[in-house]
Formats: C-alpha cells, structure tokens, sequence
C-alpha cells in the first residue's frame, strides 16, 4: 500500500478509487469472499426476529469490504451476499430486499470517503461517529424507500409488512453495524497497523 | 445445516434440463422469474406452476436435501399469510373492488372469496419461484453460471465473484462448523434452548470474528494465484465450461421467448384494462 501514501489525493482520485472501486484482482476476490460469507451468514448466523427479517450478523461484511475495498465493491456484496442467501436458503428471490441491501451496503462503504483507511490502520474514533450515523441514514434510506418501491414493483402487494419488515430490518441491522462492526474495524485497522511498521514520533 | 450444505451442485448433471448450456439455463430461469413475479392472474400463474413442478421433477432432484426447505418455505409462508390476514383482510377486496363474503367472525375479520384467491395466487407466486429456483440450484454449476452469465454480457470479473462466492461457500462452512466445535470444546455453551437471547449475541460475535479474520486473510492468497495466472490482463475471457449451444438449447430459448412474448402480451392487456387485476372465476 506504500504507493497510496505518496499519490496526492484529489477528490476524483478518491471517488474512482473508492466509491467506484478499484476492481484489481483482490478486489474480484475479496468482494467473492464477502459476498459467499454474506449469503452464508444470512442462513446461518442470525437470529430470527420477525418473519424473513434476522438478527444477521451478515452486516459485518459490508462494513470490512467498504473499509478494505470502497462503497461500489461493498454495494455488490450486498447485492449478491443476498442473492446468494436467496439461493442457498431456497425461500425464493426476494430482488426488492437484495436492491434495498445493495444500496445500504454502498452506504456503509463509503467509510473510506471520510478518511478511514483499514489497510493502513487509520480509523478515528471521528470516524467511527460519521460511519455510525451515515449506515443508520443509508439503512433508512434502503429498506425506508428504496425497498418498499421494487416490492410494489415486482410483487406488487401488501406493503404493510414490508414496512414492518423493514423497521425490524433497519433496527437490527444499526446494532449489529454499530455493536459489532465498529469494534471490529478498530481491531482490523489495528493488526493492520502493526503491519506498516510506522511509529508516530 | 449439513443436510442443507450440498444443494449447490459442484458436478453437471445428466438429465434433459441439466444438460442445456449456461446461457440457456440463466435464459430460462429469467423468463420463469419474470412469468412467476409479474402476474396475480390464476388462469397464468397455474399452468405456470405445474410446468416448472414437471421440469424441476424431471431432473430427479434429491428430495432428502430438499425437505429441509421445503418445510421451512411451507411454515413461513404460512406465517406470513396468517399476518397478512391479521392485518388487512379485505386485501384481495381491495384489489377487485368487490366483495363476496364467505365466512364472517366479526365486522372486520371477514373471509372474503376475493381475499381467499389472491393467498392461492400469492402462495402460487412464491413456490413457483421456489421451483424455479430450485431446478436451477439442482442443474448448474458454478463455472456454467459464470459462463453463462459471461455471454449475458455481465463483465467477466462479475462473473468470477458468482462462481468464486459459490466455490468458497463449502470452504466457509466448513470454517464455521471448526470454530463453533473448538468453541463448544472450550466449553461454551450453544445449545438454542439453555442460552438467552443476549447470550447467543455474544456468541455469535465469538463465532464471527475469527471467521471473517480469517476468510479475510486469504483474499491475498487467492489473488496472487489468479495473478500468477495472468487474471484481468485481458478485456475478453473464455470460460472452460462454456459449450456451444445444441439443438436442445435453441428449443428451450424458444420455449422462454413464446412465454416471454406471451407475457408481454399480457402485461400489455392488463395496461389496457382489458384484463382485471385479480382473477374472480
């Protein structure tokens, strides 16, 4: 990474490189990765609390794909961790849900916009603030608006429960983000700084 | 979950609907989405149900695998009609602007025919996608996928996530699984029934975090090698399991354009208003 730190940085280099992403090899894999554990944690390691809505720790990983790789490889975690979910879960396709999770995912990953730098270990308490509050507001703005127009366009229903859904979805979500996913950027940004060998002086 | 692990199929299959290429495969299953999700009309979503119910029986799935499932899609649905009932039961009234009454428990609790028939379609809807979806979990592999999607025209590196996500999948289980048993062998305790809910929180962070650390630390592992290989040197990319399309191929892509055209030709109809919104027989 020591070619970041002396590339000046101007506000278009920034948004190609991490709201667009860089789509090198790791990026291919690591959103890969992310996206099977994403489907894999939405089947497994959740705990349900309202119908099709869990307790999901599958959040997690668009936070660390945001930190590590930018909010566009994080928007496609969202999107296929969910699809994959939908597919090995085999409780249908629920594409309204899996758009609402992409965009909220690209929320969550816009924590390098703001400074933060898992790879170089840079992650501020400041940071930690903005992230907390922009995933909240991204959260809302998926399942609040986003989700509820694709179902009444592709299931063309009831939206009653999904709102309902989407609350329990946006609650549970935030505390997983905020509970979980916080401290774990800090644990991540801290192994990774031990890795720069750079002492503050 | 070890009887739910391997529906994903790793080996192609032999049947007729197993035997197609990946772009015909994903064609299929598009045009079934769109036919299954567009439509609360009985008189389409019933020949469209049993249609893929006989193809999803023709590749002879592993119904042990798929029972699990199968039991959770039936009981969920379920719970979610009972609330959509809970809610409003005039639903389907809504949607006709007539009512027929059948049953009546009290002045808003009625069982209306109207609302009776838009369940059917609803459950219809949703396990047709379900067979859907099933007959394409029990016939492609994770290369026919990424191919497939390939001569879609999705960007290849797109198509590497699929089939790479899919790939890992067994390899994260299987981490899951060792870490959850070294846990239990430090004696914590994960049995459901004797941990609260603030419990099983903490330990499902317990699980989490070495899992993601350590599927996050073969990221750089696993594109050095597809570096080494010369991965994303070029624009373009062949795919090994890429066939050329047979005669089988064309019929079913023809099969998908009638029953896209046709629901086309609906969709158009039901602008017009010249079929209503929900069927009433």
């Amino acid at each position: 990474m020591s070619e970041v730190k002396h590339e000046k940085e101007t506000f278009k280099s920034i948004f190609l490189k991490w709201v667009i992403g860089r789509w090198s090899t790791a990026t291919v894999v690591g959103v890969a990765i992310g996206a099977a554990l994403f489907g894999v944690l939405m089947n497994y390691g959740g705990i349900t609390i309202f119908t099709n809505t869990k307790l999901s720790t599958a959040y997690i990983i668009p936070v660390i794909v945001g930190g590590l790789f930018g909010a566009g490889p994080a928007l496609l975690v969202g999107f296929l961790g969910n699809v994959f979910a939908d597919f090995i879960g085999g409780w249908g396709y629920w594409f309204d849900w899996s758009i609402g999770n992409g965009i909220a995912s690209f929320f969550i990953g816009l924590l390098p916009l703001y400074g933060a730098r898992i790879q170089e270990g840079i992650f501020t308490v400041k940071q930690a603030v903005i992230f907390a509050i922009v995933s909240v507001l991204g959260l809302a703005l998926a399942f609040g608006v986003v989700t509820p127009i694709f179902t009444l366009l592709i299931q063309g229903g009831e939206l009653t429960i999904t709102y309902a859904q989407a609350y329990a979805a946006v609650a549970s979500n935030a505390a997983v983000i905020i509970i979980v996913g916080i401290p774990l950027l800090f644990i991540i940004a801290s192994r990774n700084k031990r890795k720069q060998n750079l002492v503050e002086e | 979950m070890s009887s739910r692990q391997f529906v994903i199929q790793y080996v192609p299959g032999t049947r007729y609907f197993q035997r197609l290429n990946g772009q015909t495969k994903i064609i299929f299953f598009v045009v079934g989405l769109i036919v299954m999700m567009s439509t609360f009309d009985l008189r389409v979503l019933i020949p469209a149900f049993l249609f893929y119910f006989i193809v999803l029986l023709s590749v002879k799935p592993n119904w042990k695998q798929l029972k699990g499932i199968l039991i959770f899609m039936t009981l969920m649905n379920l719970l979610n009609i009972v609330l959509f009932f809970i809610v409003n039961p005039r639903i389907g009234n809504d949607m006709t602007q007539t009512t027929t009454v059948l049953f009546q428990f009290n002045d808003f609790y009625v069982f209306t025919e109207e609302t009776l028939i838009y369940f059917l379609a609803r459950i219809l809807k949703i396990f047709g996608t379900l067979l859907i979806s099933l007959w394409l979990i029990t016939s492609i592999t994770p290369s026919e996928l990424a191919s497939g999607l390939y001569r879609c025209k999705v960007p290849y590196k797109i198509c590497t996530v699929v089939s790479l996500g899919f790939r890992y999948m067994p390899d994260i289980l299987r981490e899951f699984r060792m870490i959850k048993e070294s846990m239990q062998m430090r004696g914590v305790e994960l049995n459901k029934k004797k941990t609260g809910l603030i419990q099983r929180i903490k330990q499902n962070g317990m699980i989490l975090v070495p899992l993601v650390l350590v599927s996050f630390d073969k990221v750089e592992t696993v594109a050095s090698a597809m570096d080494l290989r010369g991965y994303g040197q070029r624009k373009k990319r062949t795919y090994y399991s890429d066939a050329p399309a047979a005669s089988d191929d064309y019929l079913i892509r023809g099969v998908s354009l009638v029953l896209l055209i046709g629901m086309i030709g609906y969709f158009v109809l039901s602008i017009q208003g010249k079929v209503p919104h929900l069927w009433i027989p």
